[in-house]
């Protein structure tokens, strides 16, 4: 009882930290990204203005039941994510639920939420919605592609599919981690979080600039509060999961802090850099390239 | 025994007194005739039973002197068996005219059927061979005058083409006959049996040369058969039948006759116009639209496949054979004859809706199966033994010649049977999904109710008294084949019991038949049909265990509960749950088979039982063709294989896993893929599932398709051979990996690509058949675990969701998904039960699915498989889009307006998805309840490498915990979920048009419904890769024997002169190549 209980307290602690850090990491990105752009931009606390105003609308409205989960499935889908993945290697508060399997599981469980979310979404009979999620469903089964291979090329080359083991077979130096030892399976899988994280060029699945699209369409009041939650700690478990598998994961929570942040400025510097990508051009582009790239790091691992 | 010269007075006497008879009425005459004809057909069957109870031959000398003075006649067994069934069919189609009130059939056309069935009797009773010269002349003059009796400009030409070659025939023989006298003294065929040697010189082989080339020509050869045809043609269906079912039978016995006395290269003549003729006669049929013609170049390829049994074996091993096929032939040949006559029609598929007539249909089936030589009938087992015998002795190309034509016969013979069968809806050429015209004027096109009753059948009545001679032929063909099977499947000694029981499909069969006949309702068949099944499972489960127990629960428990959803339909479906029956149990004999022959026996049952139960199908005729001819195909190469490697000559299966060929292995492996629709040989498996009912498609898809899978597994040991000895590690295993992971992409991509959701649903299947496929060929423990784990689950995800669809369908009458929508509102059962199966299916945690994604990729990087778990990754992703498209366009979005009265699914349909969805959550909690037994099963081959702890499975490379997954997952999704009703607990429910449009309204449902070509963006990217390249290679195939084909119903141009000289010119080759020979 008392090791559950230790257990149920850790987690919440992981996910306070998790949860403040992507909402912090999201509003320091906004405000990077207006910069670049020449505005000032918001501050950098504005997702929590933004959550809580929408948590305590007055008014709410919805179209059935499945509209109603939808956003209950989509934050379960990203607090799942994050709880399968030990994000602080060697630490009894951060490796989470990681004993419930290994990375094929995390890969797998990152549909979850996406699903229940298009689902939620559908069931509002808005038509733009369903066109977001076939746009961001047709390019996640293409840079899907890049990122299975990268993953792998990492599970051959260490003989495992233990993200706890992934990232101790990098410790000792940052020449152990896979960027170094394996820098073509690191290619392909940061080419694929591009497209993972819904940043430019492969932004059209949402659309941010134009009439609104995809799952959030229709959605207000505590659903969408629900909804901007779940994107700090999607994103989150997301960038950790990366940092994991290429950069060495992270001994404290300093080292994950820092990591991730180079991470995602990534993200954000080819972003603004780069103009946006039709969907049909973004799945040639995932399907070219990075699956190149992607099948040389497999076949060097098979001679 | 009764003298057999009493027969000839009878047909004689009665002849000469008719026409005095039937002065005293029609009635009278054709009583007369009747009875005349029905001592013929008693006569030998009294004398096979005193031959039977140790009486000699008969030997009948007429004239009073003995042979070789005087013409004798005699009756040994081979002559009482075939003059039995010869005078049968004669009897029945001397009852096909009375019946039909023939007005052709008076009294100088009863005065011809007479002399011509005497002189058939006498060609076969006697032993003299100028006397055959005479007999031959009586039959074949009656019979151009029969062939004319329509007295139709065709038929007056084509008894007069007959005239021109028997008068050929006649010259030749009577030349040969003159030629053998000179050598022999004799004309007795005994006596110049006696005199063998004396006909051994060059005049001697010239001579029996102008025998053998005059009964050939008489029995119609390619290529100078034109005439034949023609008669066959032009003649009344009931003349045609006696000229294929008595003549050519009777004229054949000559030649068998004759056989002692031919010299090894006149064999060798028989041989190569035997196998000429029937892959030639198989061809030309193959363009022919008439119905008559097409039996007639079918009967014409039947004699060439005797006249080849005759010409390999001759003989005692030879005669039972020749027997059985002939005796299929002529039942199957006459009753498809008589059906034609009752038709009345002339070009395939004119005369439709005979659907209705539920016994005629079954008796058109049983014909049309026995002829293309599908189980139980006598033919089957002719060809499994000829077939062994050729592969003993090492005849490979004849061996393939007879697989061939027998293959196409099966094609233009079933293509006959469902163009008749088919609704005047369907095309019969639909291979793919048809998308409707657009009507947005508010009108639905109309789609039929899937599941209306075909027609209510008041059997015995609708097929009419006229069908009783075609009923009694499958009545004949159907005894006479369940003896035979008896013969061949019962062996004396080990356990008769089990024998037994690869009867139970056929008894299935006849039992639920005669409950079709009293008119039991569906229903309470159905309810039979459990409990049988159920008694069934019983029975046979104590002799399962391993692999064998799981692919049990598969076949008969799965079946079991889906049986249920059967039970939505009213009133009457005959032949429906007969075929069910025979199905599944055909399915569960396939766990318990002993040996070679009650394999394929078994193979082939459920081959044709569920190609019927396709055929039920709305529009599924071109579906159905594919499917038969397909499954046909893979089952001629799986026989091969088995003759290959010795299998099915020494009757023990385990024969085909020691040392088999590296072909042997090639052709197994092969005809399992196409029966598992494996990438390549797919392109039957989309049409029969989709266009079969949509009861029926989801047992096919969920059940049926396993068949394969475990006969690769029961074969595994084959599939390691290595294809290339210097490359050690291409072995058939790898190949076979590589056809299942890209037939798991290109099922998935295709799925996407698909507005009709069945069509979605079937490639889908062939898609996770792919990865059954590549899981099975790794030949790892945790590969096989894996491939054990996808079938079971499959079961459960793909029965839930064909059944919710089929609800759907039911209710909606659409099958385009993006006529539907919002239907969440209206069937909350059936979107939970699809929203658990895509779960399922794709692999998303908590549920089943995860688990064989973790299986599948763990075991082919343990394995070294990197690029097939990459693109077996991609088939994962690209499934994920169907299935949401799947779910979304039919349940969420715009509801439609005729869809607002719309109501949940029957309650038959939702019982076994609720089972499914309770499996399916059991296993997702506990994996180890369904994960152990399989590991147990597949301990037996591999050294473990998979261990537990606790409810974590561990293989080499990492670990999974389905339990903690689960208490995880919950977790999570509880917090969300209460804060939500706490902030959220009265939100305000709008109707459906109250979303926020920029600055537009919605006009109405269809053009707010995101449905229509949803993955368009993934077309454009991507699609050009998807094309149908299958299907336009079996397409070039097939255009390529239509070629050919054409190109040979080239030479008969119908001239009565170029046909005589086609026969000449047949004559110089035979000579030319004798002499090569000599």
């Amino acid at each position: 009882m008392e090791l559950i209980l230790t257990k149920g307290w850790y987690t919440l602690i992981s996910l306070f930290v998790i949860t403040n850090y992507g909402l912090i990491l999201t509003g320091t990105m906004a405000r990077i990204r207006a910069r670049v752009q020449g505005r000032i931009g918001q501050p950098v606390w504005q997702p929590y203005i933004d959550i809580l105003k929408n948590n305590f609308k007055r008014t709410g409205i919805w179209h059935g039941v499945m509209f109603y989960l939808g956003p209950v499935f989509r934050l379960a889908g990203g607090l799942g994510t994050y709880l399968f993945i030990p994000a602080v290697f060697g630490s009894a508060i951060f490796s989470n639920f990681s004993f419930s399997g290994d990375l094929l599981l995390v890969m797998y469980f990152i549909f979850f939420g996406q699903l229940g979310m298009a689902l939620g979404a559908g069931q509002s009979g808005h038509p733009y919605s369903p066109i977001g999620v076939a746009r961001g469903l047709a390019q996640m089964a293409a840079f899907e592609v890049p990122f299975g291979l990268s993953v792998i090329a990492i599970a051959s080359q260490y003989g495992t599919l233990s993200i706890t083991e992934i990232v101790a077979a990098q410790q000792g130096g940052f020449l152990n981690w896979v960027a170094f030892t394996n820098p073509l399976a690191m290619i392909a899988g940061m080419i694929s979080f591009l497209g993972m994280t819904m940043n430019n060029p492969f932004s059209v699945v949402l659309a941010p600039q134009e009439i609104p699209i995809g799952p959030p369409t229709e959605m207000q009041s505590s659903f969408l509060g629900m909804l901007q939650t779940n994107r700090a700690i999607f994103n989150g478990a997301k960038l950790v999961l990366f940092m994991n598998l290429f950069f060495g994961g992270a001994t404290n929570i300093w080292v994950m802090v820092i990591k991730t942040f180079l991470i995602y400025f990534y993200t954000v510097f080819i972003g603004v850099s780069f103009p946006r990508f039709r969907v049909d051009k973004s799945i040639r582009f995932f399907l070219g390239w990075p699956t190149l790239i992607g099948i040389a790091a497999v076949v060097l691992q098979m001679i | 025994m009764v003298n057999p010269l009493y027969l000839i007075a009878l047909a004689l006497g009665t002849a000469f007194l008719l026409p005095l008879i039937e002065k005293m009425g029609k009635g009278v005459a054709k009583t007369l005739v009747f009875l005349s004809v029905t001592i013929f057909a008693a006569f030998p069957v009294s004398w096979l039973v005193s031959l039977m109870s140790g009486a000699a031959p008969l030997l009948v000398h007429t004239a009073g002197f003995s042979a070789p003075f005087s013409i004798n006649l005699m009756v040994g067994t081979g002559e009482a068996l075939f003059l039995m069934a010869m005078n049968t069919a004669a009897w029945l189609g001397c009852l096909y005219f009375i019946l039909k009130k023939e007005p052709l059939w008076d009294g100088k056309a009863q005065v011809l059927f007479l002399t011509f069935l005497m002189g058939a009797n006498g060609l076969v009773l006697t032993r003299d061979l100028f006397n055959i010269f005479v007999f031959m002349e009586i039959s074949s003059l009656s019979m151009y005058a029969l062939i004319a009796m329509i007295r139709t400009k065709q038929s007056y030409e084509a008894g007069f083409k007959y005239m021109i070659a028997g008068g050929i025939a006649s010259a030749l023989f009577l030349i040969g006959v003159m030629f053998v006298y000179r050598q022999t003294g004799s004309l007795n065929i005994d006596s110049i049996m006696a005199a063998k040697e004396s006909l051994n010189g060059v005049e001697g082989q010239i001579a029996l040369f102008l025998v053998i080339a005059a009964i050939l020509v008489e029995l119609k050869p390619f290529p100078a058969n034109g005439w034949g045809a023609d008669a066959y043609e032009a003649s009344e269906p009931g003349i045609s039948a006696m000229a294929s079912a008595v003549s050519a039978t009777s004229l054949f016995f000559v030649l068998n006759k004759l056989i002692p006395l031919f010299s090894a290269p006149l064999m060798n003549l028989l041989v190569i116009t035997g196998a000429m003729t029937f892959i030639f006669a198989q061809l030309a049929a193959l363009k022919q639209s008439k119905v008559r013609r097409l039996l007639g170049y079918s009967s014409i390829g039947q004699v060439g496949l005797l006249i080849l049994i005759a010409g390999l074996f001759p003989g005692k091993a030879g005669f039972s054979l020749i027997l059985l096929l002939a005796v299929n032939h002529l039942f199957s040949k006459a009753g498809l004859f008589w059906i034609a006559g009752l038709l009345n029609n002339h070009e395939r598929g004119d005369a439709v809706l005979i659907k209705k007539k539920g016994c005629l249909v079954a008796v058109f089936a049983i014909l049309i199966a026995a002829l293309a030589g599908l189980p139980p009938f006598p033919a089957f087992w002719a060809k499994w033994n000829l077939v062994t015998v050729l592969g003993q002795s090492d005849s490979y190309a004849l061996l393939a010649i007879i697989l061939a034509g027998s293959l196409l016969e099966a094609f233009y013979l079933f293509r006959w049977f469902l163009g008749e069968l088919r609704n005047p809806e369907d095309s019969g050429d639909v291979h793919s999904e048809v998308i409707p015209e657009d009507s947005f004027d508010g009108e639905k096109a109309a789609v039929k109710d899937m599941f209306s009753p075909l027609a209510s059948v008041n059997a015995f009545l609708e097929l009419g008294h006229k069908g009783i001679p075609a009923l009694l032929s499958a009545v004949i063909l159907t005894v006479i084949g369940i003896f035979v099977s008896r013969d061949y499947l019962v062996t004396a000694g080990s356990n008769p019991l089990g024998q037994y029981m690869m009867f139970l499909p056929l008894a299935g069969i006849i039992l639920f038949g005669l409950f079709d006949l009293i008119r039991l309702p569906v229903k309470i068949q159905i309810l039979a049909a459990i409990a049988i099944l159920g008694a069934y499972g019983y029975m046979i489960y104590p002799s399962l265990d391993g692999l064998r127990l799981i692919f049990g629960v598969i076949f008969i428990a799965g079946s079991l509960i889906q049986l249920f959803a059967f039970m939505m339909r009213k009133n009457h479906h005959p032949g429906l749950v007969a075929l069910l029956m025979g199905m599944i149990l055909s399915l569960g004999n396939l766990l318990v088979f002993t040996n070679t022959v009650s394999f394929f026996f078994t193979w082939e049952m459920m081959t044709l039982t569920s190609f019927f139960l396709i055929a039920r199908g709305n529009k599924s005729s071109g579906a159905a063709l594919r499917y038969v001819v397909f499954s046909l195909g893979g089952a001629f190469l799986i026989l091969a294989g088995l003759v290959l490697s010795g299998a099915a000559a020494s009757n023990s299966f385990a024969d085909l896993m020691s040392g088999a060929p590296l072909a042997a292995v090639l052709l197994t492996a092969l005809g399992f893929l196409v029966k598992l629709g494996a990438l390549g040989l797919h392109i039957w498996l989309p049409g029969a599932y989709a266009e079969a009912d949509d009861d029926v498609s989801s047992l096919l898809s969920s059940v049926l398709s396993k068949a394969a899978l475990f006969m690769l597994f029961i074969t595994a040991g084959l599939y390691t051979t290595d294809l290339v000895p210097q490359l050690s590690g291409l072995d058939t295993a790898v190949l076979l990996g590589w056809i299942g992971a890209f037939g798991a992409l290109a099922g998935a991509f295709m799925a996407l690509f698909q507005e009709d959701i069945k069509y979605t649903l079937a490639y889908s299947s062939m898609g996770q058949i792919g990865y059954m496929l590549l899981s099975f060929a790794l030949m790892t423990q945790l590969g096989w675990m894996n491939s054990l784990y996808l079938a079971v689950t499959h079961l459960l995800f793909k029965g839930m969701l064909f059944l919710a669809v089929a609800g759907v369908i039911h209710r909606t009458k659409t099958r385009m998904m993006y006529q539907m929508g919002g239907l969440i509102q209206k069937m909350p059962i059936s979107f939970f039960t699809v929203l658990m199966a895509i779960i399922a299916l794709s692999g998303v945690p908590p549920l089943t699915g995860f688990g064989a994604k973790w299986m599948l990729y763990t075991a082919l990087i343990e394995k070294g498989w990197y690029l097939q778990a990459g693109v077996a990754m991609f088939a994962s992703g690209v499934a994920f889009l169907y299935l949401f498209r799947l779910i979304h366009v039919i349940f969420l979005g715009q509801l439609k307006d005729e869809h607002r009265e719309v109501k949940e699914a029957p309650f038959w349909v939702l019982i076994p998805q609720i089972v499914f969805i309770i499996a399916v959550l059991l296993f997702s909690m506990f994996p180890h309840l369904i994960l152990k037994p399989i590991q147990d099963a597949v301990a037996v081959y591999f050294p473990t490498g998979v261990s537990w702890d606790g409810y974590t499975v561990l293989s080499s490379l990492g670990y999974w915990n389905g339990n903690a997954v689960m208490y995880v997952t919950m977790g999570v999704f509880m917090v969300p979920l209460i804060w939500l009703l706490i902030v959220q607990s009265n939100p305000q429910k709008v109707k459906q048009f109250n979303i926020v449009f920029a600055s537009e309204r919605p006009l109405k449902p269809e053009t707010t419904h995101f449905g229509y070509n949803f993955f368009a963006h993934y077309h454009r990217a991507v699609g050009f890769m998807f094309k149908p390249f299958a299907n336009s290679f079996w397409k070039g195939i097939s255009s390529v024997i239509e070629v050919i084909a054409s190109s040979i119903r080239r030479i008969y141009t119908g001239n009565g002169q170029t046909y005589a000289v086609q026969i000449l010119l047949y004559l110089s080759i035979l000579i030319l190549l004798l002499r090569g020979g000599m």
